[in-house]
């Protein structure tokens, strides 16, 4: 299951006064199993990124390849893109719209081609997986849960099907810490389970913490692409390019600015963690 | 379902405004949308039976103004027609939710709706008739496109705005109508 | 939106862009009443110039100042033909079953097609000029004497200008509920009348949700800080007229006063 990016390029409103380059020629390979992170200021191309990913929108110029097919082909067909590729919108519990939790979550399998008793196994599993209780939760209705169950159900609608790559656009803003540390091992474990993550985030920490590689867009371009040990290493930059760093990481700049010496690839607490217990006991590393 | 608070009605009514703009332009995806669908049917007979008569009123007679100003449809010629029509629709709802009380949620609902979607028609035959196309509008031509076209859309709005108002109820959005039994 | 949509307002700097946007409107009002009382071929003619005239000050290309008429040759022809063949069974050339075809007629669907059209020009060229904020705004200022007969005009203002800032907003919230349901799997495209209805609930019914969600959270932070309802709302301070403005309100009178002129020196000829 990988995605493959060829020279894409995306215009808004070609040939109007209101033309705007969203993307320029992005070179782009994600492979099997990678937990990638998306980085980036406001504006800088990501949501646009996302949507070519999962064929809501067409390229412009270029072309994109879903296990080497190149899903706006003309015998491409996108029912196959559908079930492969889950995305999960910012703010995913808007989607909610059945009058039942459990007829919500189905809604993706209607078309799936799924019979009904594996459907209604995908569910059970897809409900379960987000920490809600099936049995008390099935027959409500959506509207008159609490936000953090409507967004578990959301996301749960989106498992259901099962897909092989899942794409997430800022999934953990507006959650509690509690909240987004339960949806991130989420990610964690279908991601051990071989699923393809690519997730949109402004919270360093959590992709200093989950994510194997960075990238960071700049202006439609890509400005970054690097395993996340080495993708914050330079603060001068990241600056200029609007990305945060992790708290571990500003620990570990300060204490190099002091003078110790911190090598530059420590991102998550666990590496910290080490270096400040030296320092603490009188060693200068 | 009419124990809200001026405020309230108002800013509900100023969305259902904004949607008679947006939701047109949302099923452009759509084949056939606008004269399956009727999308700015939506906004505005859901005013009417959310709001009260003189906002849904309000929001038929400046919806379509709207939206000719924000995205050019419907076109200024067919405007005049569509806003007499939409203003009826938001009238009649607005009325006949006050008037018809069966204890039963969902028949109230459906007899507002047909009542409106009818005297909007009318009115709107009419107005073609008498006014803005008089010679070129005949009850043939009126049947045909008020109601042969339209028919799917009128079925999918019965369909439809019911489960938008539960919905809104279950959602603790709006008032229930019959808190009693839950409805 | 994939291409620009009729009647889209244009940036730009042209007189017919700086002019007050409540004398434009008036202006609209008044220049779309006169085309109704045209009657004469001379007043057409002077009508067309006029609002050639405009069209080329504002700076809107041909193309779009035409856009709004694009989509609607079709109603035009069947206005024409429709005409054509009933309108005057007196003076016709033959007659066959239920049609009449007589130059009557053809003259007179000519002068319907005609006045539609030039109206939507001229609406297009204050659409394309004037943002829909001022447009709003302006409609405002002209509708307040009506508050002397009960209408309540502040808060017909208010909800309007509530609902323009919606827009944007629900605009954008729609899109991404109609992508997130395509991406679930989602089809617009049954060909049942129910399953019609079942495929577009998805993307309705959460459209309203998000939107009464919005309204309700507004509607709560108001009344928290105390607003019951409108009574004098502080106005929108607009510059003051200029010459200019003055200069083309008196413009569109002299035109329409002219061509009711030629009307009553016309009133023989009925067109």
């Amino acid at each position: 299951m990988s995605i493959e990016l060829s020279r894409v390029s995306y215009t808004y409103s070609p040939g109007t006064v209101f033309e705007t380059v969203a993307l320029q020629e992005i070179n782009l390979t994600i492979e099997d199993g990678e937990y990638l992170g998306l980085m980036g200021k406001t504006g800088c191309g990501k949501s646009t990124l996302l949507q070519l990913m999962v064929g809501l929108m067409q390229p412009s110029r270029g072309q994109i390849f879903v296990d080497g097919k190149d899903i706006n082909g003309r015998d491409y067909v996108r029912a196959e893109l559908r079930r492969k590729i889950g995305m999960v919108f910012q703010y995913p519990e808007i989607q909610l719209f059945e009058t039942s939790v459990e007829k919500d979550v189905a809604f993706g399998l209607k078309h799936s081609g799924l019979s009904k008793a594996e459907a209604a196994d995908n569910v059970r599993w897809a409900i379960e997986i987000v920490g809600l209780d099936y049995d008390k939760i099935r027959s409500v209705s959506p509207f008159s849960l609490s936000g953090g169950e409507k967004r578990r159900v959301a996301i749960a609608g989106i498992l259901a099907a099962k897909p092989k790559i899942l794409i997430l656009d800022e999934p953990i803003a507006g959650l509690d810490p509690k909240g987004r540390d339960a949806f991130l091992d989420l990610t964690q474990k279908l991601n051990a389970d071989g699923v393809t993550i690519i997730m949109v985030s402004h919270n360093a920490d959590a992709l200093s913490k989950y994510a194997s590689r960075i990238i960071i867009l700049d202006s439609g371009r890509l400005a970054l692409d690097s395993p996340s040990k080495d993708a914050f290493k330079d603060l001068a930059r990241l600056e200029t390019l609007g990305v945060g760093v992790s708290q571990a990481r500003e620990v570990a700049h300060l204490l190099s600015q002091c003078g110790f010496q911190t090598p530059a690839d420590i991102i998550r607490y666990e590496e910290l963690q080490p270096l400040l217990l030296s320092i603490a006991r009188g060693g200068h590393l | 379902m009419q124990e809200m608070s001026v405020v309230k009605k108002s800013i509900f009514t100023a969305v259902c405004l904004a949607l008679c703009v947006v939701l047109p332009q949302a099923f452009h995806a759509v084949p056939n949308a606008g004269s399956v669908y009727l999308p700015m049917h939506i906004p505005v007979l859901l005013c009417g039976l959310i709001c009260g008569w003189q906002y849904g009123l309000l929001c038929g007679l400046a919806g379509p103004a709207l939206s000719t100003l924000f995205t050019g449809m419907p076109p200024v010629a067919i405007l005049p027609v569509m806003m007499i029509e939409c203003a009826v629709y938001g009238l009649m709802t607005g009325l006949m939710i006050k008037i018809i009380r069966t204890k039963k949620t969902y028949v109230d609902l459906y007899l507002s709706l047909i009542i409106a979607m009818l005297s909007g028609r009318v009115v709107a035959g009419l107005a073609r008739a008498l006014i803005f196309a008089p010679g070129n509008t005949t009850l043939a031509t009126w049947t045909a496109s008020y109601f042969v076209v339209s028919l799917p859309g009128i079925i999918i709005q019965l369909l439809l705005i019911p489960s938008i108002v539960f919905a809104l109820m279950k959602a603790g959005l709006i008032p229930m109508r019959y808190p009693q039994n839950g409805s | 939106m994939k291409s620009l949509p009729t009647g889209i307002f244009i940036p730009g700097d042209s007189p017919i862009h700086r002019l007050d946007s409540s004398i434009k409107l008036l202006a609209l009002f008044i220049t779309v009443v006169t085309i109704v009382l045209v009657n004469s071929f001379l007043g057409y003619v002077i009508m067309i110039l006029f609002i050639m005239m405009i069209a080329m000050l504002s700076g809107i290309s041909l193309p779009v100042a035409l856009n709004a008429t694009n989509k609607l040759y079709w109603f035009f022809i069947i206005i024409l033909l429709m005409n054509t063949f009933f309108y005057s069974p007196e003076d016709a050339w033959f007659s066959f079953w239920v049609f009449t075809p007589s130059m009557t007629g053809f003259t007179y669907g000519l002068t319907v097609v005609l006045r539609v059209f030039l109206a939507l020009v001229i609406s297009n060229i204050l659409t394309s000029t004037t943002p829909p904020m001022e447009i709003t705004h302006a409609l405002e200022h002209l509708i307040s004497p009506f508050s002397y007969v009960g209408i309540p005009t502040g808060q017909i203002a208010m909800i309007l200008s509530i609902a323009i800032q919606f827009i944007p907003t629900l605009a954008e919230e729609t899109d991404t509920i109609r992508k997130a349901q395509m991406t679930r799997g989602a089809r617009f495209d049954s060909k049942k009348i129910t399953q019609k209805a079942e495929a577009v609930l998805p993307m309705v019914i959460p459209i309203f949700l998000a939107a009464f969600k919005r309204a309700d959270e507004l509607s709560v932070a108001m009344e928290a800080r105390g607003y019951r309802g409108v009574s004098g709302r502080t106005k929108k301070s607009s510059r003051p007229l200029l010459v200019g403005d003055y200069g083309a309100l008196l413009i569109v009178l002299l035109v329409c006063l002219l061509q009711i002129a030629l009307r009553l020196i016309n009133l023989t000829r009925t067109y």
